[in-house]
C-alpha cells in the first residue's frame, strides 16, 4: 500500500504522455511531458546491466521529472535521441565472442570481440567480474566497462574459457 | 560423544548400602553417578532416588545423606565454577546433597527437575520403576553400524550401476585366478617328467592363448568397473552435498551458536570429499581385496587343504590384534578431525578478520597461534602413523612366517612324492596373490579409518534435529499484526534466563519503541518472535495463532526485520534490495531505495553500474550506515505486515536517520511496527514505550507518560538530551570562533 506512493513519486509514464529529442550540442534532451517542455533534461540509467530499459529523467537541476519503465516503447523518434544521449553517458560494449583469456595469478588478460570492434584489455582480481544472472560485468584496471548480454548464448568456445575460468 | 555414557548399572557395593535404608515396598527409580565425592576430590559419588527417598551415596568411604522425599520442597542444581552442587529446600530448611563437575551439569539440573516433579506430586511412582525421558539427558551414540547403513541407503537408487560393478568385480577377480593355475598345469602336464617322457606341446598354445585372453579381459574389465565405481561415486557424493546443505540451511539458529563456521564448512567441503574417495575408491579397493581373499582361499584349500591350514595361521593373531587396534585407532583418527577443524576454525575467523588483526597489530601473536595449531596437528597425525605403524608391520611379519612354513612343508612333501611341483608352484603363487589385498587393505586402511570418521562427521550433523519444529497442523494466513507475547521466558541456554516473564500485546497497525542498556534482551525478544529460537516457558501468538503452529514460510515472510549488523549477500545493491522478493520490479526497487535513502548513494556518479554496483561479500564495499540502509530498503520492499528495526539506523547519521524515519511514518501506517533504538529521540512518535532492563519489562507507556512518572525511561532521555545539547553547544561554540 505504501510502496505505492513511492512508486507514483516515481511518476512512470506512458510512452505516448512523451516525446523526447536530443539537443546535438549541449548533449543534454529536450522533452515534452504534460504540456510542459522541459529543457536540459538528463537520462539516468539506475540498473545499466540488469534493466537498462528504466530510465529516470532529471531536470537541469538534477530533480527527477518522470521515469520511463522501458524506452523500447517510446516513438522512434524520441526513442533514437535518447539511446543516442545514454550511449555516451553509459558506454558499456557488449562483448560478442571471447578469443583469448589468459590468467596469471590474480590478473587476466582478455582479448575480444566487442559490438564496438576488437578490444584487449586487462583486469585484476576476482572483484572486477560480476555475474548479474546470466550476465556479467566486467570492469578493467582502467574503468572501462565491457558486459556479456548473456552467457548462454555466447558461443562454444567463448563460453567454455570462461566455464573453465570462473 | 565417544566417552561419558551414562552409567547402566548401579555397583553392588552401592545397592547394599542403600537397600539398608530402604523400606519394603520401595522402589530404586533412578540413579547417576558423579564424580565429585563428598571432600570434594574426583571420585565416584552416586545420586540414588527411589519412591520414597533421595540419597547420595559414596562407596568408598560409605558416606551417605538421605533425605526423605516427604519433607523435600523442591530442588534446584547450583552452578558454580567447575563444579555444581545439587541441593534441596526441605521443610527444616535447605540441604545439600552432593557436588558434580560441569561434566554432568545437564544430567544434575534435570535430576533436580525430577525431583522437584516428584515432590511437588506432578509425577507419580508407580510400583516398578519409570522413565521419563524428559528429565533425562541422552547421550546419543552413533554405531558404526548405523553410520554404514546411512551411508548405504545413498547407494540405494544406485543399486544397478553397484550390482553391475559388483559383478565385473566378481569377475575380474575369478579371472585372477587363472593364470596360476595354467602355470600349475604347464609345470605338470606340458613339461616331460618321468611318466610323460615327451611333454604335451599342443597344450602350450592353449595355456598360451588362454593366458592371452585371461589377461586381454581382465584389462578390458578393469577399466569398465573403474568408471561404473567412481561415477557411482561422484553421483552419491552429490546427493550426499546436497542432502546435508539442504539439512544445515533447516537447522535453527542455535546449531550456529554451537558450531562454528569452520566445523561446518569443514563438513561440507572436506569431509564429503573423504567420503566421496571412500564410494569411489576404497569402498571399490575393499570389495575386491576381500572378494579376492575369499577366492583364492576357496582355491588353497581345495588344492590342498593341509597347506592352506597353515597358510591361514595368521589369521587368528589378526582377529585377536584387530578390535583394540581399531579402537585406538578411531579415538587417534577422531582427535586429527579435531585438530584439522581447530586449524580451519582458526583461518575462517583471522582471515575475514585480518583487518581487527591488523589494527591491533596481532600478526605475530596470529601467526604463532597457528604455527601452535599446526603443531598439534601435526603431533596428532604422526601419533597415528605410528600407531598403523606398530600394527601393520606385525601382521605382515607373522604372514611372511607362515610361507616360510609353507615352503618347508610343501618341500618335503615334493621330496617325498606326496604333491607334485606344479601344484605346490600354484600353491605358492596362490599364497603370495593371497597376502596382496590383505597388504592393500592394510595400506589403504588409514584414509577408510579417516573417511569412516569423517562420514561420522557427517552424519552426526545429519542426525541433529532443529529445535524449531513445524507442527503438523501448522498452517499459513494473512496477518492482521496482532502480536501477545504472554509470560515468556527464554535463554540461549536453558538454565540462564535472557528473559524473564515478558508479556506485552501490541495492536495490529501500533508503533511500539523499545528500549533499554544493552543486553536486555531487546535483540532477543525480536528473534524469538521471528522464531529463530522458541521461548522456554510461555508463547507467543500472532493475531491469537501460537508461532509453533504457523508454518515458518509465513511467517517469516510476513515479519520484515532489519537487524543492527545487516547481512547483505555478495551481488549488486539491486540483488540485495530484492533478495526477499524475487520477481520485483525495478520501478518498485527505486521506490523502496528512495523511502531508505538508498537511491543517493547508489546513483552517486563514484558508482558507474549504479544499482548493478557489486556491494562485495557481506556488503563489505559499503559503509556501515549504508548497509543499513539497503536492509532498511530490502524490508520496504518485501512490504512486510509487521515490522521490525532493531537499531536499524545505529550507524548512520542523525540528519538521514531522520529522513529515514521520515519515510517510515508513511511506510509504519497500516502495518505493526516495533522500533528498537539507542536514540530516545527517533521514538518520540511511537504509540506507546517498552522499558526492558535485565530481561525484564519495567515500563511501558507514552512519552510523556514515562517521563512524568520519572522512572527509568526519563534518567535514559534526561542524559541522552543533555548529551545531544551540550554537543550541539559546543559545535556552536567552535562556528563562533
Ligand atoms: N547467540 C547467543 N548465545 C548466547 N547468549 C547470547 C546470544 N545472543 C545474545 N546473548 C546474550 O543474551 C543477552 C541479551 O542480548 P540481546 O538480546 O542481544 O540484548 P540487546 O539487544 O538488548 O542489547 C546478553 O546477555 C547476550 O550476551
Ligand atoms: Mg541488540
Amino acid at each position: 500500500m505504501t510502496l505505492k506512493t513511492f512508486i507514483e513519486k516515481l511518476n512512470i509514464v506512458r510512452p505516448e504522455e512523451i516525446s523526447i529529442c536530443l539537443d546535438e550540442e549541449k548533449n543534454v534532451l529536450f522533452l515534452r511531458y504534460k504540456n510542459t517542455l522541459y529543457q536540459e533534461v538528463v537520462p539516468e540509467r539506475p540498473f545499466p546491466i540488469s534493466y537498462p530499459e528504466f530510465v529516470i529523467l532529471k531536470d537541469s537541476k538534477g530533480d527527477d521529472i518522470c521515469s520511463i519503465k522501458d524506452i523500447r516503447k517510446l516513438d522512434d523518434k524520441s526513442r533514437a535521441s535518447l539511446e543516442k544521449l545514454l550511449d555516451t553517458l553509459y558506454f558499456i560494449p557488449k562483448i560478442l565472442k571471447i578469443i583469448r583469456l589468459e590468467a596469471t595469478g590474480d590478473r587476466f588478460e582478455w582479448e575480444t570481440e566487442t559490438e564496438r570492434g576488437k578490444r584487449t584489455f586487462t583486469t585484476r582480481g576476482r572483484r572486477s567480474i560480476l555475474f548479474l544472472g546470466n550476465k556479467m560485468v566486467i570492469t578493467d584496471t582502467d574503468d572501462n566497462l565491457y558486459q556479456v548480454e548473456d552467457i548462454g548464448a555466447l558461443d562454444e568456445k567463448s563460453r567454455k574459457i570462461i566455464q573453465s575460468t570462473f | 560423544m565417544e566417552e561419558d555414557e551414562p552409567p547402566n548399572n548401579l555397583p553392588s557395593d552401592v545397592t547394599a548400602l542403600v537397600r539398608r535404608l530402604m523400606e519394603k515396598d520401595e522402589v530404586i527409580v533412578r540413579f547417576l553417578l558423579s564424580d565429585i565425592d563428598e571432600k570434594g576430590n574426583f571420585n565416584d559419588q552416586w545420586l540414588v532416588i527411589t519412591t520414597k527417598r533421595v540419597i547420595a551415596v559414596n562407596p568408598a568411604t560409605k558416606h551417605l545423606i538421605d533425605v526423605p522425599l516427604q519433607i523435600v520442597r523442591s530442588a534446584k542444581a547450583k552452578d558454580y565454577v567447575g563444579n555444581g552442587e545439587l541441593i534441596l529446600e526441605t521443610v527444616v530448611g535447605p540441604k545439600r546433597l552432593l557436588r558434580f563437575s560441569r561434566r554432568y551439569v545437564e544430567d544434575f539440573r534435570r535430576a533436580a527437575m525430577f525431583i522437584d516433579a516428584m515432590a511437588n506430586k506432578k509425577i507419580t511412582v508407580n510400583g516398578k520403576s519409570i522413565w521419563n525421558g524428559d528429565y533425562w539427558v541422552k547421550h546419543k551414540e552413533y554405531k558404526k553400524r548405523q553410520v554404514l547403513r546411512w551411508l548405504l541407503s545413498y547407494l540405494k537408487p544406485n543399486w544397478v550401476s553397484l550390482a553391475l560393478s559388483l559383478v565385473i568385480s566378481l569377475t575380474t577377480v575369478g579371472l585372477s585366478l587363472i593364470p596360476a593355475r595354467l602355470m600349475g598345469i604347464l609345470l605338470d602336464e606340458v613339461f616331460p617328467s618321468s611318466s610323460n617322457p615327451v611333454g604335451n606341446p599342443r597344450l602350450l598354445l592353449f595355456i598360451i592363448l588362454g593366458l592371452l585372453g585371461t589377461y586381454v579381459a581382465n584389462s578390458l574389465l578393469g577399466v569398465a568397473r573403474s568408471y561404473t565405481l567412481a561415477r557411482l561415486g561422484q553421483k552419491v557424493t552429490y546427493s550426499l552435498r546436497v542432502s546435508f546443505y539442504r539439512h544445515l540451511q533447516s537447522m535453527s539458529l542455535s546449531f550456529y551458536d554451537k558450531f562454528s563456521s569452520g566445523r561446518i564448512m569443514q563438513r561440507l567441503i572436506s569431509d564429503t570429499q573423504t567420503v566421496q574417495w571412500f564410494l569411489s575408491f576404497g569402498m571399490q579397493t575393499l570389495i575386491i581385496s576381500i572378494l579376492q581373499i575369499l577366492g583364492i582361499g576357496f582355491m588353497i584349500f581345495t588344492i590342498n587343504p593341509r597347506l592352506a591350514v597353515i597358510a591361514l595361521l595368521p589369521v587368528p593373531v589378526i582377529l585377536l590384534g584387530w578390535p583394540s587396534f581399531r579402537k585406538r585407532s578411531r579415538r587417534l583418527y577422531h582427535r586429527n578431525w579435531r585438530r584439522r577443524a581447530d586449524v580451519s576454525s582458526l583461518l575462517w575467523s583471522t582471515v575475514p578478520g585480518t583487518i581487527v588483526v591488523k589494527t591491533f597489530v596481532k600478526e605475530n601473536f596470529e601467526f604463532r597461534r597457528f604455527v601452535e595449531k599446526m603443531k598439534d596437528l601435526f603431533r596428532a597425525s604422526l601419533d597415528s602413523t605410528k600407531l598403523n605403524l606398530k600394527f601393520f608391520p606385525a601382521i605382515s611379519f607373522v604372514t611372511y612366517m607362515s610361507t616360510i612354513l609353507i615352503w618347508w612343508i610343501g618341500g618335503s612333501d615334493v621330496l617325498s612324492g606326496a604333491l607334485t611341483t606344479g601344484t605346490l608352484i600354484t600353491f605358492i603363487s596362490y599364497i603370495s596373490m593371497f597376502y596382496g589385498p590383505i597388504q592393500t587393505i592394510s595400506n589403504q586402511f588409514p584414509q577408510i579409518q579417516s573417511s569412516i570418521t569423517s562420514a561420522e562427521r557427517i552424519f552426526e550433523v545429519l542426525e541433529m534435529e532443529s529445535d524449531v519444529k513445524e507442527m503438523p497442523e501448522s498452517r499459513a494466513f494473512d496477518f492482521q499484526g496482532k502480536i501477545e507475547i504472554e509470560n515468556v521466558d527464554f535463554g540461549y541456554d536453558p538454565y540462564v534466563p535472557v528473559l524473564n516473564n515478558i508479556n506485552l500485546t501490541i495492536e495490529p497497525g501500533e508503533v511500539i519503541g523499545i528500549v533499554g542498556p544493552s543486553g536486555s534482551g531487546k535483540t532477543t525478544l525480536t528473534k524469538l518472535l521471528m522464531r529463530f529460537y522458541d521461548p522456554t516457558k510461555g508463547s507467543i501468538r500472532i493475531d491469537g495463532v501460537d508461532l509453533r503452529k504457523i508454518k515458518l514460510q509465513s511467517l517469516r515472510s510476513q515479519i520484515g526485520v532489519v537487524l543492527q549488523e545487516p547481512n547483505l549477500f555478495y551481488g549488486s545493491i539491486a540483488y540485495n534490495i530484492a533478495y526477499a522478493r524475487e520477481k520485483a520490479e525495478p520501478e518498485e526497487i527505486v521506490a523502496a531505495a528512495k523511502a531508505a535513502n538508498v537511491h543517493e548513494f547508489a546513483m552517486d556518479d563514484s558508482r558507474p553500474l549504479k544499482y548493478d554496483t557489486n556491494v562485495g561479500t557481506g556488503g563489505s564495499r559499503l559503509s556501515g550506515g549504508e548497509r543499513q540502509r539497503v536492509a532498511i530498503a530490502r524490508a520496504i520492499l518485501s512490504d512486510p505486515k509487521i515490522l521490525v528495526l532493531d537499531e536499524a539506523t545505529s550507524s548512520v547519521d542523525t540528519l538521514t536517520e531522520r529522513k529515514i524515519h521520515e519515510a517510515m511514518e508513511n511506510l509504519v501506517k497500516g502495518r505493526t511496527t516495533i522500533i528498537i533504538a539507542h536514540r530516545l529521540s527517533t521514538l518520540r512518535k511511537a504509540n506507546r514505550i517498552v522499558v526492558m532492563q535485565d530481561g525484564r519489562i519495567v515500563e511501558v507507556g507514552t512519552h510523556s507518560q514515562l517521563m512524568k512518572t520519572g522512572g527509568l525511561y526519563s534518567q535514559l532521555y534526561n542524559a541522552q538530551f543533555e548529551k545531544e545539547r551540550a554537543m550541539e553547544s559546543d559545535i556552536d561554540g567552535l562556528l563562533a570562533k
